[in-house]
């Protein structure tokens, strides 16, 4: 099969003063003061795919997105993109690629948007009537052309990343990188780049889309299949439904009760229950549990100490697993606790 | 076929360069306003050479009507060229990169880093050029500089000016590539080296008076004859008196032999910091010192 994207063995060590202000996970460093980056990451990616990579913040997300763009070289391994290599034809693989990136206050302030996107699509030979309908229209959809003629240093935050984003697409390349696109985002922006994104991909069936993110819902929502990468690594890789079914086979159950005050929860001792989560309302007189069984079968044991505990359950509600499960499960360790250590 | 490799596999060479260059344009002649701007490229160049002007009749006690005035003043005028252009190039990198963070999608774009500084450069070039042109009207309004550019030397003058503007050029590219790898702090560097130039080119002083290894450089670099070629041309006599031997063809064919030198190690310098940059991940990290 041809490849959109392929990576085999990939890895990419930081070295010296560099890493220290890329990477500050001490986990991922060894006694050489290197940090491991990259490490045997293998992926395929088929053309048509909107394939995304999961992770925490410096899991390893930005730099595979790096090397695939050639803004980065690897220390080792290969990566082909549309079958040319990255590091031996860089040009080659720049003709079929471009990128957004989010959380930036990227661009020139001096142009306006429609220049911006008209400048950009003359650096990938697109010609002007074709510029003219692709802006157009993008900016339709983004909702973006009453500031066409508004130089980009008074556009707000979401106003740009939209600019940007259609500078991504204005070229309409073979492979596109999204790198946290939503990041900075408020939640009706985050959408409508959302459903711009999706809508792209599937009125261009050829094309290929690599998105990065933290956003667990993102990338359940979006992706065709989804990579999670946490420090360096691959951990799994398969569609958002599989990921969930292979790695979050457990039984989520939401049990409300009336506020406990007594420390902990009245689980706690509980063999059926593999870990619970516990939500104070203190303002409703109300205690949420997240339970997680190790199966079904468990439910009858929770209710029964709830029980002999006093403890009336108000309402219980089986929950479907989530991506966020799946990653727990697979990294040990969710992306707000991986972020906290991360610091 | 996809419709990206249609568009991108065979690129009109000339519209991302025009993009390029109307983008610096853009930057070059709206950091205020228009009007602002011209005063800029006018006032300033102008005060320059007023600066020489007065050092030159109290260092020197000789009237301006003296042909070594008249050669100082034309150096100095087109020495402007150099200083700009190669200021200006050599902070594109920083800008692009640390202001504007865009850079990393400028290297993305097939239109290739070193087209895109020569694009940016050009519209320096076309901007110092209304400085030009205005310093030496008032040298000849006010200090009676008289120019003796006849359309027989056409030809020789449009051609070691073109040899210049590249030559300027590809400094300027060879120190807008070489910070890629630098911190944002080095933005200093590409006034420094021109001010070196300044000195090694004889754009004020002859290189003559100049001691051994710095005369030597002197005669290696193309701006020595690029300034020697224009005074010839519209001041009808050279300025350096080792050079006055050389016949006008020679002093084209040392300052084009410079230029394809100059060219080549900026070629050599902008792949060598591309390459450095991609394999360490400085090209688009933003150093914020």
């Amino acid at each position: 099969m041809n490849w959109a994207i392929e990576t085999q063995n990939l890895r990419r060590v930081f070295r010296g003063g560099t890493v220290r202000r890329l990477w500050r996970r001490k986990s991922a460093q060894n006694g050489n003061g290197e940090t491991v980056a990259l490490d045997a990451v293998d992926l395929q990616v088929k053309p048509g795919e909107l394939f995304g990579l999961l992770g925490p913040n410096g899991a390893g997300k930005t730099t595979l997105l790096k090397i695939l763009s050639t803004l980065l070289l690897p220390t080792s391994g290969t990566a082909t993109v549309d079958g040319i290599d990255v590091a031996k034809d860089p040009e080659r693989v720049r003709k079929r690629i471009n990128m957004v990136s989010g959380g930036e206050h990227s661009g020139f302030g001096i142009l306006t948007v429609r220049e911006t996107i008209w400048m950009f699509a003359q650096f990938y030979g697109v010609p002007g009537r074709v510029v003219r309908e692709r802006a157009d229209r993008m900016m339709d959809i983004l909702g973006l052309t009453e500031f066409a003629e508004t130089k980009v240093s008074k556009l707000s935050t979401g106003t740009r990343q939209k600019m940007n984003i259609i500078r991504g697409f204005v070229s309409a390349p073979r492979i596109l990188y999204l790198d946290e696109p939503t990041l900075g985002l408020d939640v009706a922006v985050a959408r409508e780049v959302r459903s711009f994104v999706r809508a792209w991909v599937d009125e261009h069936p050829e094309r290929s889309i690599i998105l990065t993110t933290h956003y667990m819902a993102e990338a359940d929502s979006l992706c065709d299949r989804v990579a999670i990468i946490d420090r360096g690594r691959v951990r799994a890789c398969d569609t958002p439904a599989n990921l969930k079914r292979d790695w979050a086979p457990e039984c989520v159950y939401r049990i409300e009760i009336p506020l406990w005050t007594q420390g902990g929860h009245p689980l706690d001792d509980l063999d059926v229950v593999r870990s619970a989560d516990v939500e104070h309302h203190g303002d409703r007189g109300r205690t949420n549990l997240r339970v997680i069984l190790e199966n079904g079968d468990g439910i009858g044991a929770v209710t029964e100490r709830l029980s002999q505990r006093g403890v009336a359950a108000l309402s219980v509600s089986r929950l479907e697993p989530t991506l966020e499960d799946a990653f727990l499960n697979l990294v040990g360790h969710g992306l707000a606790a991986s972020e906290e250590k991360g610091r | 076929m996809s419709e990206a490799l249609e568009h991108s596999d065979a690129p009109s060479r000339l519209g991302p360069w025009l993009a390029a260059a109307r983008l610096g344009w853009a930057i070059e002649s709206n950091w205020a306003d228009p009007f602002v701007f011209m005063t800029y490229q006018i006032v300033r160049p102008l005060f320059g050479a007023l600066i020489l002007v007065v050092m030159f009749k109290i260092v020197t006690g000789q009237p301006t009507s003296s042909a070594v005035f008249g050669q100082m003043y034309v150096g100095n005028a087109f020495f402007i060229l150099v200083v700009q252009c190669v200021s200006c190039i050599g902070l594109v990198i920083f800008d692009d990169r640390e202001r504007y963070q865009m850079l990393r999608y400028i290297y993305l774009a097939p239109i290739g880093l070193g087209a895109y500084l020569a694009a940016r450069g050009m519209a320096r070039l076309a901007a110092t050029t209304v400085s030009i042109l205005f310093t030496l009207a008032v040298g000849a309004w006010l200090f009676g500089l008289r120019y003796h550019l006849s359309p027989a030397d056409l030809p020789y003058f449009s051609l070691i000016l073109i040899l210049g503007g590249i030559a300027t050029l590809a400094m300027g590219i060879m120190l807008g590539g070489s910070t890629m790898l630098m911190a944002q702090n080095g933005w200093s560097m590409p006034e420094g080296v021109s001010g070196v130039l300044y000195l090694f080119c004889g754009a004020v002083f002859s290189i003559d008076i100049l001691p051994w290894p710095f005369s030597a450089v002197a005669r290696l670099i193309p701006w020595t004859y690029w300034l020697e070629g224009i005074r010839r041309s519209l001041l009808g006599s050279g300025y350096v008196a080792s050079l006055a031997g050389l016949t006008n063809a020679q002093i084209l064919l040392r300052l084009g032999i410079g230029t394809a030198g100059t060219v080549a190690v900026a070629w050599l310098t902008l792949r060598f910091a591309e390459y450095r940059a991609v394999a360490t991940g400085k090209l688009d990290e933003k150093t914020d010192h």
